[in-house]
């Protein structure tokens, strides 16, 4: 095994870690957006029927008091998704669900796998070390027939393989391929040398080892390198489309974090260039004025300018 | 069967004829009305097909929106859309919906999970491009060629494979045109994608950056609002001659001497209307007063421009004219001093000022410092107060009711209208599905008041279709015309499609239906009211 791999194994990890860690971060401060929250707020105590605290007749006094939001739900509904992709499941009518759901848990297992074996270089019990490989196992057992099923779906499906671009079948073939060299690592009894592989990715020091763990860590790191930077990363995603975005019912009340926070944008210059937009005005001088030739333009005799 | 599956490169071609062509035999079946007695399909008529690019589906929603005529105005509207969708992109020029914007370009699978939530893709027959993700994908193929280095690189290999030019533009700016941005959608999405509002985005980009609008939404839609005062081109001279015929047509009806108090400063309440109710469902307003004045209630409404019209099209493709609405809005109320602002039945209206505004009104025009609030909780504490007496056996008719997508799946204001409709309508029965599943009137986003052109029927015949399908169903049992019966749908978008459609598919000759507000319900049971109120011969 080269020095290559070795230096690929570190290089992926720290690629996953920071590339995932920036992209997100990237999202993460992005500007407060308007309020766009859809109903049911999982957080919301009425949420069983999707109510909110706008029923209430003076919400405000309500939210000033503070609400009874039981935040757990946002998690346990996120996890409902991640790990039983329940909204597929339920609404998806081109039999997703089950590849899916099989590829899903698949890249968890594997991962599962992974920090097992990582365990077994430095406690290499007997247990430890069968549990990895029955991890192993199932692991690729999963994601090969998950995404075997999912490439013949968008295949054969009219509607999906519309959707579906050239790059879409590479994820799903890489997945597959990784997923496959797993399984033969084991199929093929080369999967003592995976501890061995490593063991000298940590101690930087080389060793020979079969070439179907080479494969199988060569996808497998190429995977986690590859991660930040394409559409892998949707399961983290969804903390910012669910909880920061469909669930993010926060009043603005004077003088807290978000009405400064709002305040500044407002002062954000704009470039729109529609006849009705004033080009290069902040958003707070843009929403209080009309262009010139437009004020005062009404038969009523009444101010319109804001 | 014309089930169409367009390659998404159709939409920058030149054609022959449509993209996808409505077709009765492809359309969802609805109870009660065979197919064959439906009002049939108008063909294209010759000034749409020399007037316009009508190759999407045959139908015009932009009806001032003519083909270039020079290769310089080709490359300029190329040159703006690209320009627009920097901007879009950008957290400066579209900080209120870049995050939703970005993850939702970037992240969709592609699953097709959303789909089957979509009333207009359904009730179309399932036609490819009515998919919730179709128009998205054609957005998302034009940003990663123009806008990300993988789509400059590898070009089809990533999916940036379409073509921009004035058709694409066009057939783009129509296909947004055909979704009513109810967010059903974005529900299911497994990823949290919101293709309602991605839709939206586009919307915004047409808009903001080219001018792009349907007539109705922002040239006669919020520019009259912000010039005249009012999206109906009611100044506050005619305002006040409207509000006197209210007054005493309410009189000559019902007994009930009302009178519509105007700039009361110091009012606990400002109540403003969607003005198209003073225009086209007096009823509703002269309710409204009748049960305040009743409930000893202290409110006012206001003659300032913009401030007796509740409407804001800004919601639908605009944030500089929302941002100019609410803050006009909130700047009124503020003046009057009134404790806190109370949108009438108005939907969009109500989601503009209390939600989208809550995060453009800040320091002394935020939440806290002038509340902003629904009708429906205020309604149902009237009824709670005791203050009237209701009967409810002055009701006595079958009722369903709609659930307006910008209140209900949008707001979360679920239970208020049926806790009032449990105690004032014995026979009231639910529409399945409903509450925050409910599907969209179909006059959702401005459909209901854009009336150009073939539009018109194409929302009657497949974006309302659902709808009137809904209802029939919700009456089922109950569908002989002897029976009169109620649709409640408080919201006057919705109103306004419920009133179109009823009338394509003859609804009340056919099957007794008519509808109305829910303050409408409310006056009709009222003890002290010695007339009905509801009328079962107008609509």
């Amino acid at each position: 095994m080269s020095q290559f791999m070795i230096y690929f194994a570190w290089f992926s990890v720290i690629c996953f870690f920071v590339g995932s860690f920036l992209k997100l971060l990237k999202i993460n401060n992005m500007p407060l957006h308007l309020r766009a929250e859809l109903y049911p707020v999982v957080h919301d105590s009425k949420n069983s029927y999707g109510g909110s605290y706008m029923e209430d007749m003076n919400y405000v006094e309500e939210v000033r008091k503070g609400l009874k939001n039981i935040w757990v739900n946002d998690i346990i509904e996120i996890l409902r998704e991640v790990l039983f992709l329940d909204r597929v499941n339920e609404y998806n009518i081109y039999g997703l669900w089950f590849p899916s759901l099989l590829l899903h848990w698949g890249l968890y297992i594997l991962f599962g796998w992974l920090f097992l074996s990582v365990f077994s270089v430095f406690w290499p019990f007997y247990f430890l070390i069968q549990l990895s490989s029955i991890f192993g196992i199932v692991a690729g057992a999963f994601g090969v027939l998950g995404s075997f099923i999912l490439i013949l779906r968008r295949i054969f499906s009219q509607e999906l393989r519309l959707y579906t671009t050239p790059l879409d079948f590479f994820n799903l073939f890489l997945l597959l391929f990784m997923f496959l060299a797993t399984l033969s690592t084991f199929l093929f009894d080369a999967n003592h040398d995976i501890l061995r592989y490593l063991g000298s990715v940590i101690s930087f020091k080389t060793v020979n080892v079969s070439n179907f763990v080479i494969v199988q860590f060569f996808l497998f790191q190429f995977f986690l390198f590859y991660f930040p930077f394409s559409k892998f990363m949707h399961a983290p995603i969804k903390y910012w489309t669910w909880h920061a975005i469909m669930w993010d019912d926060a009043l603005t009340m004077k003088g807290n974090k978000q009405d400064l926070i709002l305040q500044e944008q407002l002062e954000y210059k704009q470039f729109w260039a529609a006849p009705h937009a004033i080009q290069g005005t902040s958003w707070a001088e843009v929403a209080t004025n009309l262009k010139v030739e437009e004020r005062g333009n009404n038969n009523g005799n009444k101010k319109t300018t804001l | 069967m014309a089930i169409k599956r367009p390659p998404f490169n159709d939409i920058s071609k030149d054609l022959k004829e449509p993209m996808a062509t409505i077709e009765m035999d492809d359309l969802m079946d609805i109870l009660g009305i065979d197919k064959k007695e439906e009002t049939p399909l108008e063909p294209i008529n010759d000034k749409i097909k020399n007037t316009y690019d009508w190759y999407l589906d045959g139908h015009i929603a932009l009806g001032n929106l003519y083909p270039p005529k020079t290769k310089e105005e080709e490359n300029e509207l190329v040159r703006k859309f690209l320009s627009g969708l920097e901007k879009l992109l950008d957290p400066k020029n579209n900080w209120p919906m870049l995050q939703i914007l970005k993850t939702g370009l970037d992240y969709c699978v592609r699953c097709q999970t959303c789909s089957e939530a979509c009333h207009v893709y359904i009730a179309s027959g399932r036609q490819e491009i009515y998919r919730p993700t179709y128009r998205i994908e054609i957005l998302r193929k034009i940003y990663k060629k123009y806008f990300t280095p993988e789509g400059k690189l590898l070009g089809s290999f990533v999916g940036a494979d379409v073509d921009l030019n004035w058709k694409t533009i066009y057939r783009l700016a129509e296909l947004v045109h055909r979704c009513n941005l109810c967010r059903r959608c974005a529900q299911r999405c497994p990823v949290g994608i919101d293709n309602g509002y991605l839709a939206r985005e586009i919307r915004v980009l047409l808009s903001q950056e080219l001018g792009i609008s349907p007539t109705e939404i922002l040239e006669k839609g919020s520019r009259l609002q912000l010039t005249v005062g009012s999206s109906t081109g009611l100044s506050p001279m005619a305002l006040k001659d409207y509000l006197e015929f209210i007054e005493e047509d309410t009189y000559e009806k019902t007994g009930v001497k009302i009178k519509f108090p105007i700039n009361k400063k110091g009012a606990d309440i400002l109540l403003i209307h969607n003005a198209g109710e003073f225009v086209s469902w007096p009823e509703n307003p002269a309710a409204f007063a009748i049960l305040f004045d009743a409930a000893g209630i202290s409110w006012t409404m206001s003659d300032e421009p913009v401030g007796y019209d509740s409407i804001n099209y800004g919601l639908w493709n605009d944030d500089i004219e929302a941002a100019r609405v609410v803050l006009r809005h909130a700047k009124i109320g503020k003046d009057l001093g009134v404790k806190k602002i109370v949108i009438g039945e108005c939907g969009h209206a109500t989601k503009a000022f209390c939600v989208v505004g809550d995060r453009i009104l800040t320091g002394d025009l935020g939440s806290s410092e002038i509340s902003r609030e629904s009708c429906l909780p205020l309604l149902w504490d009237i009824y709670k107060s005791g203050a009237i007496k209701f009967d409810p056996s002055k009701n006595n008719f079958p009722v369903t009711l709609h659930d307006p997508c910008n209140m209900v799946r949008n707001m979360g204001i679920v239970m208020p209208q049926r806790n009032v409709l449990n105690a004032i309508a014995p026979r009231w029965r639910e529409m399945h599905p409903n509450g925050v599943y409910n599907y969209c009137c179909g006059g959702g986003s401005g459909f209901a008041i854009m009336q150009g052109l073939n539009f018109p029927q194409w929302r009657n015949k497949v974006s309302s279709r659902m709808k009137i399908n809904q209802i029939l169903n919700a009456f089922k049992e109950e569908l002989d015309p002897g029976i009169p019966k109620y649709v409640c749908a408080p919201c006057s978008n919705c109103k306004g499609a419920i009133r179109d459609f009823f009338e394509h598919y003859k609804c009340k000759e056919k099957f007794n239906l008519t509808y109305g507000g829910l303050v409408e319900l409310m006056v009709n049971s009222m003890v002290d009211m010695e007339k009905p109120y509801i009328s079962w011969d107008e609509y």
